[in-house]
């Protein structure tokens, strides 16, 4: 079971929105689609439940064929990013809705409609009209109507954007621990890196219409496939720098990276915040400014023009405008092609 | 602070005066003119200053008759036509072809910016017992020419048919905004919940677009009481026995014809009542049912 793309392609027009997407998702698990603003996320995920109809590719629940059919023949629940909860229902009708639908009996729908009430913790609320709750608790009826009709597949878009900082963290467990709950295989799209890293089983990354990796968060962090997945996971975002290679060594003043590729003139090297240390055999830079982040300092260095972002401990004092001699750690520094932007290796 | 205020509110009046001062000419003035002439002495029955016009009134049987008439009408024709406009403008909404949607879209509001003369002339032509293309379609289903101006028992349906007609304008194009002001992504949550395209009709579109019906309802109930134009075209301004005499007719002919001024004076306070209370129910029905 679960589902399937197969080389989906999404035209409107002229303007390619899908591009040749191949994935599978298995079932019982939750996948983040994740992505900038227009990769075709959200496309994807309207594709798959039948809003929008693909130009060329398959897609299939299961063994099922689904390709083309129209949202009411797949039984899918969909939350949307406005949860589009019926203004004019009660809280019980709006979760009733598709049970009276799909002509469940009476008595067996209430009860269900109490048993995902109570799943997603709404069950005193029954009764009110949605403009009476608040959005975390509109959120929460959403999931539960997407729930009602039991569902093998779940798609949530970008469902916690238009929640507050602090609900948003609590919601997305929430979402994490109702799908354990459930057994639900759930896609879930977002553009917030943080959010995907920390509820997925697996992250497909999406940029311009095609998938750029597709894999667990600690992987898909440890190990970029290229210079945008590298730059788009992690916060604060990876540093680059250009690097002249000659002979497959390349020089930053003090600082010397060997391993480098023999064949290439150039580089993009990457390295992360947390992947820098303070050394004699490193660049100098200009301490710009020192955020307390509170377990931690988060220093941005100035050189040469190029700003770099640096975590350190919070017992190491600096003052803002002192210069400082930095460089990556050895083996944690990223290699990227300059024209492909493909990873290359480790140095 | 207080003092302030009061300035203020004081100086609002003020610009409240223009609208006021016109309203009071044009409306206030005849209104309180019409009730206060009404209580006059009628020629009618020659009455003295008092009741007398109003009871005159309710004795007339060419009055009642109107009365009656009028109330028929009010009862069919805006339900009727509210009713018919909804299912069209939920057609033209699920239009899937944008072009075709603008054609049909113009085509229904036509007889919106036809005259009404113009309109009545066709229709009439429609409607002629011998040469009409009306009885000439009921022909093929076995029905007997029917005389629709002219035959007493078939002028007030005749009436009503050409009105809705001519009133699925107006109301289909308020009730097609109405629908296409709906979130599109309340049809998409209830195609995703599986429901029907008559489900989604009467449990989403209804209920989303109740505020609408309710106005169209009550400006069509309120033209209703007041029409006149459409007998007038549809008929030339014979009234066949009084069966397709309205209470606007009434006055105009009490008015006009029998220069009776207190009487049509009361009937034109009558026909007011009528109107303000029947918009005031309606409201207020309505303000428990249409809110979400």
């Amino acid at each position: 079971m679960g589902i399937r793309l197969e080389n989906l392609v999404v035209k409107f027009g002229d303007f390619t929105a899908i591009n040749d997407l191949t994935i599978q998702i298995p079932k019982g698990k939750l996948i983040s689609l994740l992505g900038p603003s227009g990769c075709g996320k959200s496309t994807t995920l309207f594709t798959i439940c039948g809003i929008h109809k693909p130009t060329s590719g398959k897609i299939y629940f299961g063994d099922r064929d689904v390709t083309g059919l129209e949202p009411e023949k797949l039984g899918i629940g969909l939350v949307f990013q406005n949860y589009a909860l019926y203004p004019h229902m009660t809280i019980r009708e709006n979760i009733l809705f598709p049970l009276r639908n799909l002509k469940w009996d009476k008595k067996e729908a209430e009860e269900r409609v109490l048993e995902v009430a109570k799943i997603v913790k709404i069950d005193g609320l029954l009764d009110r009209k949605p403009g009476q709750l608040s959005g975390g608790q509109q959120q929460r009826v959403a999931i539960a109507r997407a729930l009602a009709k039991k569902p093998e597949n779940l798609l949530l878009d970008e469902p916690l954007s238009n929640l507050d900082t602090k609900l948003r963290v609590e919601t997305r467990q929430e979402i994490r621990r109702i799908q354990q709950e459930t057994g639900v295989t759930a896609i879930f799209v977002t553009h917030d890196q943080e959010e995907a890293m920390s509820i997925s089983d697996q992250i497909i990354l999406m940029k311009d219409g095609k998938i750029q990796q597709v894999s667990t968060p600690t992987d898909i962090y440890m190990n970029p496939c290229n210079k945008f997945v590298a730059s788009f996971i992690g916060s604060p975002a990876m540093n680059f720098m250009r690097l002249d290679v000659k002979e497959g060594v390349g020089t930053v003043e003090k600082c010397i990276f060997n391993g480098l590729p023999k064949n290439k003139k150039s580089i993009d090297l990457g390295f992360r915040a947390e992947d820098m240390e303070v050394s004699e055999d490193g660049f100098e830079t200009t301490v710009q400014t020192v955020e307390v982040l509170g377990r931690e300092r988060l220093l941005t260095l100035e050189f040469n023009g190029e700003i770099f972002k640096m975590l350190v401990d919070k017992e190491f004092m600096i003052a803002e405008g002192t210069r400082l001699c930095v460089r990556p750690k050895v083996g944690k520094a990223y290699v990227f092609d300059t024209e492909t932007e493909e990873f290359i290796t480790k140095c | 602070m207080l003092n302030n205020k009061g300035k203020k509110s004081y100086k609002g009046y003020l610009y409240l005066l223009p609208a006021l001062l016109v309203l009071s000419v044009f409306v206030f003035y005849p209104i309180i003119n019409a009730i206060v002439f009404s209580f006059d002495e009628t020629k009618a029955v020659g009455y003295v200053f008092g009741f007398g016009s109003y009871k005159y009134l309710f004795e007339d049987k060419r009055f009642l008759q109107s009365l009656v008439n009028t109330v028929i009408y009010a009862a069919v024709v805006p339900a009727l036509s509210v009713g018919l406009s909804l299912m069209i403008a939920n057609t033209l909404a699920n239009l899937k072809n944008e072009k075709l949607k603008g054609v049909f879209q113009s085509i229904y509001f036509l007889p919106y910016v036809t005259s009404l003369v113009a309109i009545g002339v066709v229709w009439s032509w429609l409607f002629n017992g011998q040469y009409g293309i009306i009885n000439y379609l009921l022909g093929f289903i076995g029905i007997d020419p029917i005389n629709w101006l002219s035959d007493p028992n078939w002028a007030m349906p005749a009436l009503i048919i050409f009105s809705v007609w001519k009133s699925l304008a107006f109301n289909t194009l308020i009730l097609t905004t109405g629908i296409a002001s709906i979130n599109p992504q309340y049809y998409q949550a209830a195609k995703i919940d599986q429901a029907t395209n008559s489900t989604i009709f009467r449990k989403i579109t209804i209920p989303l677009v109740s505020p609408i019906i309710l106005y169209t309802y009550i400006i069509s109930l309120i033209a209703g009481f007041k029409v006149y134009t459409e007998v007038f075209v549809l008929f030339n301004g014979r009234t066949l026995d009084g069966r397709v005499s309205t209470v606007v007719m009434y006055i105009i002919d009490r008015f006009y014809g029998d220069q009776d001024f207190p009487l049509a004076f009361a009937a034109a306070v009558v026909l007011l009542l009528i109107i303000l209370t029947v918009t005031f129910v309606q409201r207020t029905i309505a303000r428990n049912k249409v809110h979400y």
